[in-house]
């Protein structure tokens, strides 16, 4: 049996509970929010159209943004120096 | 909605036919591949040694027999096209370890890994829905051609993704084991929340489940086969089908967020679509000390295997081990975002 090394075993969780939260939350905020704004892209006006492709783009760059910031304070955690080293 | 007599036939036929096929020739496959010099050596081992690869194509017969088994029983498509996006998916992978294929043609070429489900949802009208089934909010309106679009790209991403996963003994294919395991847990919780459900979709997963389960006895740590990108591209893309196919893409991509989160920063940290040999700082070194450490030069890209030994280099059984508990994690978030889709 081997040891496994439990601080970044639980860092990479919460990594992928971030991960996970942002899909749950933003495919709510796309089907609550963004979707009611007009008619499908295919049939609706112009101005509803561009406005749901740039939403929808912003949720996909949010979740993004938010997991290299998380990548960002998952490194910076696991390079500092500890009391104990 | 419960499954019938033959749809448990099925889910038997499905399971055990691959289990036999891998564990019967398996061992002669990989003689025939050492015979043939059709070895890679094992680069996380202090004495290097070879291995016989590519496993890819013995995985993908037993994968096929399983699908069949499932026609034979049911005579729907659906196992038919599984057997067609295995077999495009495959033949590119054997390409690439036959040959080898540029970092930007794999996955150009992958887009046709998507014909099979274009071309049979356009005769047939009965291989998916045409909507997508999102947690708490249940389904959108069918938007073919929206949807149309999302699954030619998730052929090459769902497939590169596996690839880009496959770098340890037993990583992969104790990662397809794992994620079709959430795979057959939310298709099965809408078939049991649905009064008319088409099982064939769940049976269809099982033949990957057990040829991975079946091929981690060989690929576990110390290795006795590797399944080249042959392997990981026909698993990778069958994953995306099957997913696709059973209406459970949200459960799916959150099962297998470690390897998408694996490919964004690869991809992000390298700046684009490369080869492993076009890297120029390697994320990992070995050490004398035979564990693996994290580069800490500038430059080195973001990969998982790199996050999971930062500040604490581990043995590659210890690192294959915390991704994997990793994985089992994801899929039980993978479940409850099924949980909350069907109920």
């Amino acid at each position: 049996m081997v040891l496994m090394n439990h601080r970044n075993l639980y860092g990479l969780m919460v990594l992928v509970t971030i991960a996970w939260l942002l899909i749950v939350a933003e495919s709510y905020l796309f089907i609550a929010v963004v979707r009611p704004l007009g008619p499908g892209i295919h049939i609706g006006p112009l101005p509803s159209t561009i406005a749901k492709i740039i939403l929808t783009g912003g949720l996909g760059i949010l979740w993004v943004g938010v997991m290299f910031a998380a990548d960002a304070l998952y490194s910076r955690w696991r390079t500092s120096p500890t009391s104990a080293s | 909605m419960l499954p019938t007599e033959s749809d448990i036939v099925a889910f038997i036929v499905a399971f055990a036919l691959p289990c036999i096929v891998v564990l019967a020739f398996m061992p002669r496959f990989l003689e025939l591949l050492r015979s043939r010099g059709k070895e890679r050596v094992d680069v996380f081992k202090s004495a290097q040694t070879k291995i016989p690869s590519p496993a890819g194509p013995l995985l993908i017969l037993a994968i096929m027999t399983g699908e069949v088994g499932i026609y034979l029983v049911h005579e729907s498509t659906i196992p038919l096209v599984a057997i067609e996006v295995t077999l495009i998916a495959g033949a590119i992978g054997l390409y690439d370890d036959l040959r080898g294929l540029g970092a930007v043609a794999k996955p150009v070429l992958l887009l046709a890994a998507a014909a099979p489900l274009l071309v049979e949802e356009q005769v047939h009208h009965s291989l998916y829905t045409g909507v997508l089934n999102f947690p708490l909010h249940r389904a959108t309106g069918t938007h073919f051609i929206i949807f149309a679009i999302m699954i030619v790209v998730a052929m090459p991403v769902a497939a590169n993704a596996f690839n880009m996963l496959d770098s340890f003994n037993g990583e992969l294919s104790g990662f397809t084991v794992i994620v079709s395991i959430a795979l057959v847990a939310g298709i099965a919780m809408e078939a049991l929340s649905s009064s008319t459900f088409n099982y064939v979709r769940l049976a269809a997963v099982l033949p990957l489940t057990a040829a991975a389960l079946c091929f981690y006895y060989y690929n576990r740590f110390p290795a006795r086969a590797f399944d080249g990108d042959c392997g990981s591209l026909a698993f990778g893309a069958l994953y995306a089908a099957l997913a696709i196919m059973g209406g459970v893409e949200i459960a799916a991509v959150v099962a297998a967020v470690p390897a998408v989160i694996n490919s964004y920063y690869i991809i992000y940290s390298v700046r684009g679509l490369v080869e492993h040999k076009q890297i120029e700082v390697a994320p990992t070194y070995f050490g004398s000390d035979g564990k693996l450490h994290a580069t800490e030069k500038a430059g080195a890209p973001t990969t998982l295997i790199r996050m999971v030994i930062l500040g604490s280099p581990m043995g590659e059984k210890q690192i294959v081990q915390t991704i994997l508990t990793l994985t089992v994690f994801a899929c039980a978030l993978s479940i409850l975002t099924s949980g909350l889709t069907w109920f």
